[in-house]
C-alpha cells in the first residue's frame, strides 16, 4: 500500500506538470495528451493491477509487472536512439554555422 | 610547428589555406602572419569538417588545383609536385597518397593494424580496395571537388566517406606513394582506437537517420 501512495503521488505531480508546461506552451497540445494518457495509464495499473495481468496472460508473459518492465526498456531504448540522432543533427547544424562563418570571414595578412 | 610547415609547403604552391579548428593556441596568427589564409572554426568540429571548409573556399576563389597537406609536419612537402603532375597528366579528379605503395614506414604495430582495419572497413562499404585509408595527403582538380563533398561532417568518418563518394560518382582517381614521418608530434595527433569506434558510430548513425 506505501509503494503505491508514493507512485500515485508521484504520478499526480507529474500531471500537474504535464498540464502547467502544457499552458505556459512549452510543449505542444498532441505532447501533453500522449503523456497525459501515459501517466493515467499508468495510475489505472496501479489502482487495477489485474488488468496487466490479464493483459500479460494474453501475450503469454508470467506476470503483469514483467509486461510493464519489458515495453519500458522498448520505449526507453527508442528514445535514447532517437535522442541520438536529434544530437547529431544538432551537431550537424553547429558545424554548418560555424564553416559558413569560417569562410565569410578569412583572416589575411592586410 | 604550423611554421615550418607553412615555409615547407609555399614553394610548391601559389596560395596557402590553413583551418584552425578551435585551436587554442597561436596557430592562426603564425598562419597569418607567414602569409596563409586562415579560417577560423570558431570551435571544433573535427578534421572532415575542416577539410570540407577548405575545400569550399578554395573552390569559391577558383582554384583549379587543391592539394590538402596535414598541418603536423609529417608528410614532404617536395611531394607535393607529383601529386599534381598524376593530377594533370593523367587527366584525374583526385589522387591520394598511400603510405603502403612505398616504403615502409616506421610504423608502430598497433597503428598498422588499426590502419588495416579501416582499409578493410572501407573496403566494405565502398567495393573497392583502396592501398591506404586516412591519409590526409591528397590532390583535387576543380571538378573534383565539385563531386567529393563530405557530408558526415563531424568528427573523423570523412576518411571513408570521401573515398566512397569518389566510388559511388565514379571519379577517376590515382593512388600514389608518399612518405610519411612518424614523429612523436604526430604520433600525439594521430587517430585512437576509440576514433575508430567512433567513426563506426557515427556512420552507423547515419545509415539510420533516414529511418527516425
Amino acid at each position: 500500500m506505501i509503494f503505491q501512495s508514493i507512485v500515485g503521488i508521484a504520478i499526480f505531480l507529474i500531471l500537474g506538470q504535464t498540464i502547467l508546461q502544457w499552458r505556459r506552451k512549452t510543449i505542444s497540445l498532441l505532447q501533453a495528451s500522449i503523456w497525459l494518457f501515459f501517466w493515467i495509464l499508468v495510475f489505472l495499473f496501479l489502482l487495477y493491477p489485474d488488468i496487466l495481468n490479464r493483459f500479460a496472460d494474453l501475450l503469454g508473459i508470467g506476470r503483469g509487472v514483467d509486461v510493464l518492465i519489458y515495453l519500458s526498456i522498448l520505449v526507453l531504448f527508442l528514445l535514447v536512439f532517437k535522442i541520438c540522432i536529434k544530437l547529431r543533427q544538432i551537431e550537424q547544424n553547429i558545424t554548418k554555422i560555424v564553416r559558413d562563418r569560417a569562410i565569410q570571414h578569412p583572416i589575411k595578412k592586410e | 610547428m604550423i611554421r615550418e610547415v607553412i615555409s615547407a609547403v609555399s614553394p610548391f604552391v601559389s596560395d596557402i589555406i590553413v583551418i584552425d579548428d578551435g585551436c587554442s593556441d597561436h596557430t592562426a596568427l603564425y598562419a597569418r602572419d607567414m602569409g596563409a589564409i586562415v579560417l577560423s572554426h570558431v570551435i571544433n568540429c573535427g578534421q572532415g569538417a575542416a577539410l570540407q571548409t577548405g575545400l569550399d573556399y578554395a573552390y569559391l576563389q577558383g582554384a583549379d588545383i587543391v592539394v590538402t597537406f596535414d598541418a603536423d609536419g609529417q608528410f614532404e612537402a617536395s611531394e607535393i609536385p607529383s601529386l599534381i603532375d598524376i593530377l594533370i597528366k593523367e587527366n584525374v579528379d583526385f589522387v591520394k597518397g598511400s603510405r603502403f605503395l612505398g616504403k615502409k614506414a616506421n610504423m608502430e604495430k598497433y597503428r598498422f593494424f588499426c590502419l588495416q582495419c579501416a582499409i578493410l572497413f572501407t573496403q566494405l562499404i565502398t567495393g573497392k580496395r583502396f592501398s591506404d585509408v586516412h591519409v590526409g595527403f591528397m590532390a583535387f582538380s576543380r571538378r573534383g571537388i565539385q563531386q567529393i563533398r563530405i557530408e558526415q561532417q563531424p568528427r573523423m568518418a570523412h576518411g571513408s566517406e570521401i573515398l566512397s563518394q569518389v566510388v559511388k560518382k565514379k571519379v577517376p582517381f590515382r593512388e600514389i606513394p608518399i612518405t610519411v614521418k612518424y614523429t612523436s608530434y604526430s604520433r600525439a595527433k594521430g587517430q585512437k582506437f576509440t576514433d575508430y569506434l567512433k567513426i563506426l558510430r557515427d556512420l552507423f548513425l547515419g545509415s539510420f537517420k533516414s529511418l527516425l
